[in-house]
């Protein structure tokens, strides 16, 4: 029998074919691999609830920054903006002499805040013109 | 069986892969793993290493065989003690489950079964796995002339085996 002869007659031997499971496990494992690699339905829905929350946060965030902003109820009035009405009357108080001075006189502190008109600082004027004196005290 | 020509392609689903080469892969995996459920086991684990890998590999088919080796390899390290046992009291099942009332099968099966692992490994994955020499040695980290050699002197082996005057 030559080589080529003893090839062939190997080549007719068929190996044995593994256990059907083995087939079956490899393509639950696979299936599985494929799973876990794609964002799960679980996450992709909590992906989305917090987008939205951000989005809620960032929101109620936005409606608090403006209502700093513009002086609505319950907001307080930055400490900055104090300064900047006492600046407007050529005089550097502190913050708590400041607020001392608009609790005393809110009404000269109107018209300090008015002066200050093109200076840069009109954003103070429109909070304090919005609110009666008491209501401007409280939120101090 | 092969004829050395990949019948999957590169893009194949893995069933395809599997469905083509699931019976030499798990030849060759018993060439170190004797029994059954550990080959098995190795090709399973072999498949998926092979699967999770084949984007990078430059030769997917020699990959697959390698993988499968790997894992054959590493699980009969851990099944050594207990194969020795296991070898001593209980002949290795039969390889190949194809006809074997012909004599000369029998002597030629049996006479493989001795074959050194190394030799044995180069003829499955060249008469049943179907590969070149050259994916042959990258498989098995060889050279082309040392997995010539060996299959050389394989079928040498072989023949010696054969009584004169024997037709195929």
């Amino acid at each position: 029998m030559t080589e080529d002869e003893l090839e062939k007659r190997l080549a007719g031997w068929r190996p044995a074919a593994p256990d059907p499971g083995v087939r079956r496990r490899i393509g639950e494992a696979l299936k599985e691999a494929g799973r876990t690699a794609r964002p799960p339905v679980g996450l992709g829905v909590r992906r989305w609830l917090g987008a939205g929350a951000a989005g809620v946060l960032a929101a109620a965030g936005l409606l608090w920054a403006a209502a700093v902003w513009r002086g609505l109820p319950g907001a307080a009035i930055p400490a900055t903006r104090v300064r900047v009405a006492a600046a407007a009357r050529g005089e550097v108080l502190s913050v708590a002499a400041g607020r001392a001075a608009l609790a005393q006189d809110f009404d000269a502190v109107i018209r300090l805040v008015d002066a200050s008109r093109g200076r840069g600082s009109a954003r103070p004027v429109a909070v304090l013109s919005v609110f009666p004196p008491s209501k401007f005290e409280e939120s101090l | 069986m092969s004829d050395g020509l990949p019948n999957v392609n590169d893009s194949a689903p893995w069933s395809a892969w599997y469905d083509e080469h699931a019976g030499a892969l798990l030849l060759y995996a018993r060439q170190v793993c004797r029994r059954r459920v550990d080959a098995e086991d190795a090709l399973q684990e072999g498949f998926l290493g092979f699967w999770r890998g084949k984007a990078n590999a430059q030769d997917p088919r020699a990959y697959l065989f390698r993988c499968v080796r790997n894992a054959a390899l590493s699980r009969a390290r851990h099944e050594r003690g207990r194969r020795r046992r296991e070898a001593a009291v209980a002949r290795p099942d039969v390889f190949y489950p194809a006809s074997t009332d012909d004599d000369l099968d029998g002597m030629l099966r049996a006479r493989l079964d001795q074959l050194p692992v190394e030799q044995r490994e180069v003829v499955v994955l060249k008469v049943w796995g179907g590969l070149t020499f050259r994916q042959i040695g990258e498989v098995m980290a060889a050279s082309l002339h040392t997995t010539a050699s060996r299959y050389r002197y394989a079928l040498k082996a072989l023949r010696r085996q054969i009584p004169e005057g024997c037709r195929p």
